[in-house]
């Protein structure tokens, strides 16, 4: 890894093991993660489903499900190592420096308070000051989220607001801790695309206007290349490449990169349909040597045998490819991802 | 088209089904379903082999050998008209299991079919079919058995009878309502949209998978069967004499407890005590497997 | 019922409307109080036409009506009101054992691939059955139908006698795919049938239902709120909004010049997997979808609109044709405002326009 330490650096995670121990064996779900996080920035984490990009986000804050276990690895938060933080001290981080915001915001709301009640007992908590102040304090987060008519709002229960409406409650939510860092997992995966645009126009507009940072998990790169400065792509509980986003799309080194934007359709351009062959792995008994090797078209015996390391691939761009690190020779050709495969 | 690498995703290609597998792994996991268990399995072997294990024949009186306390001879002593106790407990287990296991299936073969189409169905029948249960459930189950008992005369199939009788409308609940919830599943609709006419739908793709709280809830009604069984004998309603059981027997020693005999009631309590303990430990370790809320593992 | 006599609109010019769907209406009753009902219109006055073997998708966001539109095409749940026509059937004046036994032509690919499996049942348990409901096959026909239905969706037969949970989301909707043209069915209705999926797994669905469509000659339905996986499939789109198609055409029709406010604010709300195309110009519709209760006699959009006016309150407005078989039901059209063709950008520097005009 390269070790430099920029100062912008908010959240730095070192070596990451998250591990689930299940019936079926021991599921590596989160395997030698490393990344860093800059304050005023967006990082998209992507990945599909069981690439660990969730749980890596449950690591950062400590709320692991059982059976799962991080093994081992570091998380500093504007230098405070979050890993030997006591249970009470990772309380205040969670509620001060960190906030969540979450695929289900219905789910995430408590179903017996107001909305504005739940505003306003986290500004509470983090100011200290009395309920009617936070009560006006919440009416006027709600308003900067956008929500029409936030007065009127702010009494109404989580099951008297749409989707939508409680996504920005929830963001709301989040950002009146006015965290040094906010995870925002799928948070617009269950909206309809036009309130899903007014919602990651939000979360730009407050992460940048706060300098904080934000971690966005997704599995949409539309979203990430509209959205994100940096770029985390993760696969089977590893990060196989990362860098700016600008660069990621123009010039993705790693294999499963280059299928996963071959294979997002778009509006604005016909294309062949693209696809990557074969199915995500079985999070037991990953593949040896690179896990991507079963399905990647390029893929030779030594990708087989031994698993790359992380390599430079261009400025502040990292990928972790036996091909980009010139131990295989081998031209990838984009086409590859059109032709049939049997 | 592209194939998909069948080894990648799944990982327990061993020789038992995977959902066998994980359901013994979970039972394994549950010390107090293992006691339960084992327990039913004790009894299970005893009722099989009760002729190899019993000491004497469990209906032959022998007055030369009244209120003998246990002994080497009795094991667990003899009561008034020299019946050997260990014995007739042994024997005993036969009939007691056989009105529990018996009248458990007879409630299910009513109460889960109905309960699947009322379920489905909804409407008025529905209305209609749960108002009579409930009145009927109002009704204090040991005197509605006593009642009907009484009436048609004693004999162990009218108690299976009366037993599945009072039980159906729980499993008739259970499967009602998880009818409803998987009535409106997208594998219903699905079945639905392939031609399954109603009949189908319902006996194929909705009963077959309403069955886990039902699994679950027999253990326990197992149990109770045991009991409501015991209780009929314990007043005279129940498994004519001299057919041995548990509950007649425990009537039968009522009596000695006062006076000394205390073996008579003891012996038959404590078998049917632990043979319930035993249904409802199983009842619970299932129902823990069974619950959809469960952790997925 | 006496059917339209003029020739399908909407149809691609060698093929004649297989699948004929007019002024389709579902009410649903929606109870307030002890003793009164409201109505919910989720779908109004819907009329279109598939031609055999293309696709018309149908596409709109959650509550527009679409899936509700498409469970009534196969009279899953029954329509208010309307016409059903599939090939020289009419679908509406079937009772419904007629209809059970039509279920082998007209089938349905559900959008989630696992629970649309019933799960106690094995896979060959679940692909035999619609042969044992629509065929005279014997036990042997079976088998070896239901062994070419696993390898034509890319399975293999070992999977037969496992159970639904056993595989992975992209192999459950091949199972889903399979069960659908188990009877050689001419009309399938797809309902989302990538989105639960992964993206890198959703192209090989899709690519398995073009190939099975140019086989078998199949005819779809393709719902979806996915503009992208619409553009990709779709020979024809219509775009629902609140139960109303507001716009329908062809998809270059469609994607290239959309002439519907609400149909420009779809497409210019997806992302772009670009970081180069940030910032393009959108057309962004304040507030969100009303509810569907008791909505007023005029155009749907009219709260969110920014190019209202007093003349969208009037009843209708009925869809109007822009050029070639690509109407729109907006009034804005009769003003000329869209004409001319062009790409989304054009089409919204007009709309700018005029809206400063307004």
């Amino acid at each position: 890894m390269i070790e430099v330490r920029n100062q912008d650096t908010l959240l730095e995670v070192r070596g990451l093991h998250t591990y689930f121990y299940t019936y079926e064996g021991v599921v590596k779900a989160v395997n030698s993660v490393s990344y860093r996080l800059n304050r005023g920035e967006i990082t998209g984490l992507v990945g599909e489903s069981g690439s660990g990009k969730s749980v890596t986000a449950q690591s950062i804050i400590r709320l692991v499900k059982a059976p799962g276990r991080i093994v081992e690895g570091e998380v500093w938060l504007d230098g405070q190592d979050l890993m030997s933080c006591s249970e009470a001290e990772m309380q205040t981080v969670r509620g001060r420096k960190i906030s969540m915001i979450f695929q289900e915001p219905r789910a995430a709301l408590n179903p017996l308070f107001t909305v504005g009640d739940q505003i306003s007992r986290v500004i509470q908590l983090r100011e200290g000051c009395s309920r009617s102040v936070a009560e006006r304090h919440a009416v006027e987060m709600m308003r900067a989220v956008e929500i029409a008519d936030p007065d009127r709002r702010a009494s109404a229960y989580p099951h008297e607001l749409s989707g939508g409406m409680c996504q920005r409650v929830m963001v709301a939510m989040a950002l009146s801790a006015n965290p040094l860092l906010l995870i925002a997992d799928e948070p617009t995966t269950g909206l309809d695309v036009t309130v899903q645009a007014q919602v990651l126009d939000l979360i730009r507009l407050r992460v940048k206007s706060a300098g904080s940072a934000c971690l966005f998990i997704t599995h949409d790169l539309g979203v990430v290349a509209e959205l994100c400065e940096r770029v985390i792509v993760m696969y089977a509980g590893r990060v196989v490449e990362q860098g700016p986003v600008a660069e990621i799309f123009s010039n993705p080194r790693h294999p499963y990169t280059q299928g996963l934007i071959a294979s997002t359709l778009r509006v604005d351009i016909d294309k062949p349909i693209s696809t990557i062959p074969g199915t995500v792995p079985d999070a037991v008994h990953l593949p040896s040597g690179c896990t991507f090797h079963p399905r990647c078209p390029f893929a030779e015996e030594l990708c087989q045998q031994e698993e790359p390391q992380m390599v430079e691939a261009g400025r502040d761009h990292t990928t972790r490819c036996h091909i980009v690190s010139g131990r295989i020779e081998r031209e990838m050709l984009e086409e590859a991802w059109t032709l049939e495969t049997a | 088209m592209g194939t998909q690498g069948t080894s990648l995703q799944l990982g327990f290609d061993t020789e038992l089904p995977p959902g066998l597998q994980r359901f013994l792994y979970q039972l394994r996991r549950n010390w107090s379903t293992m006691v339960g268990i084992a327990i039913i399995l004790f009894f299970i072997l005893i009722a099989i082999f009760a002729p190899l294990l019993a000491t004497h024949d469990p209906v032959v009186t022998n007055l030369d050998e009244q209120f003998q306390p246990p002994s080497a001879k009795h094991f667990f002593g003899t009561d008034e008209v020299g019946w050997d106790i260990y014995s007739r407990v042994i024997y005993a287990t036969r009939v007691d299991f056989f009105i529990a296991i018996a009248s458990v299936l007879m409630a299910i073969a009513i109460g889960v079919p109905l309960g699947g189409l009322t379920g489905y169905f909804s409407g008025r029948f529905d209305d209609i079919l749960m108002r009579i249960l409930d009145a009927f459930q109002a009704f204090p189950p040991l005197i509605l058995a006593m009642a009907v008992v009484a009436a048609l005369g004693r004999s162990i199939w009218l108690v299976i009878a009366v037993i599945a009788f009072i039980n159906f409308p729980s499993y008739l609940r259970v499967v009602r309502a998880e009818m409803k919830s998987k009535k409106e599943s997208f594998y219903a609709e699905a079945a639905r949209s392939v031609g399954n006419p109603s009949h189908r739908l319902i006996f194929r793709h909705l009963i077959p998978n309403c069955l886990d709280p039902v699994l679950a809830q027999a253990p326990l009604n197992a149990g109770w069967a045991i009991l409501v069984a015991a209780s009929l004998s314990f007043i005279g309603l129940g498994v004519p004499i001299p057919t041995p059981e548990w509950g007649s027997m425990i009537n039968d020693g009522v009596g000695g407890i006062v006076s000394g005999e205390w073996w008579i009631s003891f012996f038959p309590g404590l078998t049917a005590m632990l043979a319930v303990l035993g249904f409802n430990l199983l009842s619970e370790g299932l129902r823990d497997i069974f619950d959809p809320k469960r952790m997925e593992m | 019922m006496e059917f339209p006599t003029q020739g399908p609109m909407m149809t691609k010019a060698n093929g004649e409307a297989f699948v004929q769907i007019r002024n389709l209406r579902k009410d649903f009753p929606i109870r307030v109080g002890m003793f009164s009902h409201v109505r919910l219109r989720a779908v109004d006055d819907v009329s279109f036409d598939i031609p055999k073997g293309s696709t018309l998708g149908l596409v709109g966001e959650s509550g527009c009506g679409k899936t509700t539109a498409g469970r009534c095409l196969l009279r899953l749940i029954e329509p208010t009101s309307g016409e059903i026509r599939m090939g020289e059937h009419n679908l509406t004046d079937l009772r419904s054992e007629q209809v059970a036994q039509m279920r082998g032509r007209m089938q349905m690919v559900f959008q989630d691939p696992g629970g649309s499996l019933t799960p106690r049942m094995t896979i060959g348990a679940i692909l035999r059955e619609p042969l044992d409901l629509h065929t005279n096959l014997n036990a042997h026909e079976k088998d070896q139908r239901v062994r070419q239905l696993l390898s034509q969706v890319g399975l293999q037969e070992d999977h037969l006698s496992r159970y639904p949970h056993q595989f992975s989301g992209g192999q459950q909707q091949r199972i889903g795919v399979a069960r659908a043209i188990a009877t050689h069915p001419d009309f399938i209705v797809l309902d989302e049938p990538t989105s639960a999926l992964d993206v890198s797994v959703r192209g090989q669905i899709l690519r398995l239902l073009t190939q099975l469509q140019e086989e078998m000659g199949l005819t779809y339905l393709f719902i979806s709120h996915d503009l992208s996986v619409i553009k990709h499939t779709c020979n024809q789109v219509a775009v629902m909004y609140l139960g109303r198609i507001v716009e329908i055409g062809s998809t270059e029709e469609i994607f290239g010049s959309p002439t519907h406010p609400y149909t420009q604010a779809l497409l210019s709300a997806v992302p772009i997997p670009d970081p180069t195309q940030r910032g393009k110009e959108r057309l962004k519709l304040p507030g969100e979808v009303p509810s569907p209760i008791d909505l007023p006699p005029g155009c749907r959009l009219y709260s969110r609109c920014p190019y209202r006016r007093d003349a969208c309150l009037e009843p209708g407005p009925p869809l109007l044709q822009v050029g070639g078989s690509h109407k729109a039901a907006c009034i804005l059209v009769d003003e000329n405002i869209h004409f001319g063709g062009g790409n989304t950008a054009a089409a919204l520097s007009r709309l700018d326009q005029a809206h400063d005009r307004v």
